[in-house]
């Protein structure tokens, strides 16, 4: 505490180049730190989205009529719709999906997708690219009743 | 327009440091002050607060490991500038001070190991770097 008192008060300039170096250094590891965590939450909340958009397409589209008999049937071009009208409402603008895939099974009732996810880091202002991650998202369905 | 008149005020009170810091070795408490207001524009409670004490624990951490000392002037104006623009900011205009005080070491013959009034080169650092922004 008096150390920072110390510093408050003194006014004093001049400071070696080697010392900003080092500060500079320290900073930009923190700052890389900081921005990996900040990249990998974007990274998670895109494809939690992604999970859910696939989700949502196979619950709703699983056919009614064959379950009564424990069948399990997908209308899989519907769901393959509903999953891009769903990714298109709940992705916000910040991501840019790219979607290689998308797969389909009637029975067993799945949905897989592939593609990739991308966004920006803060590193953009000073012309970095954009940070791109791979994602493959698989929804499955065993209700019968 | 905020950006244009915190991005001003940033300038102007950086040169008047920079010549007084130059002059006298001694950063004005005006300096950190101004900084401290400009900051307060664009105020996000975790990233501010945040940009303003990872430099001061970063410089804690490097006199504890150089076993030197810190000038008071250079600690608050590192820190005020961190919260006035952001981490990634600082440590551009940081960076462009030390090439910028590297050159004119070089070039006048100056040894590397000195002291250098750290506000006269952050000031052009911060300019050529708005002035590259605003290229983009």
């Amino acid at each position: 505490m008096e150390t920072v008192k110390k510093l408050l008060k003194d006014r004093t300039g001049g400071i070696s180049i080697i010392f900003i170096g080092l500060v500079l250094f320290l900073l930009l590891i923190s700052f890389l730190i900081m921005e990996i965590g900040a990249a990998y939450e974007n990274y998670y909340d895109a494809e939690t989205i992604l999970q859910r958009c696939c989700n949502s397409s196979v619950e709703k589209n699983m056919s009614d009529a064959y379950r009564a008999d424990n069948i399990l049937y997908l209308d899989v071009p519907v769901a393959i719709d509903d999953f891009e009208n769903y990714l298109a409402s709940d992705m916000p603008d910040k991501y840019t999906v790219t979607v290689y895939s998308i797969t389909g099974s009637a029975t067993p009732p799945t949905l897989s997708v592939t593609g990739t996810i991308t966004f920006s880091t803060l590193f953009k202002q000073y012309d970095f690219d954009d940070i791109t991650f791979k994602f493959t998202v698989q929804a499955t369905n065993y209700r019968t009743r | 327009m905020q950006t244009y008149i915190s991005t001003l005020l940033t300038a102007a009170v950086l040169i008047y440091g920079g010549i007084v810091d130059f002059r006298r070795r001694e950063i004005p408490n005006i300096v950190p002050i101004v900084l401290l207001i400009v900051g307060l524009f664009d105020f996000s409670m975790i990233w501010s607060m945040l940009s303003l004490v990872i430099p001061a624990a970063i410089m804690f951490m490097s006199a504890k490991l150089t076993k030197g000392e810190i000038p008071g002037g250079d600690f608050k104006l590192i820190c005020t500038l961190g919260f006035a623009c952001g981490l990634s900011e600082l440590a551009a205009v940081l960076l462009l001070s030390a090439i910028i005080a590297l050159a004119n070491g070089l070039i006048c013959r100056l040894p590397v190991k000195r002291r250098i009034p750290l506000c006269s080169y952050m000031a052009p650092a911060y300019i050529l770097l708005q002035i590259y922004a605003i290229a983009l």
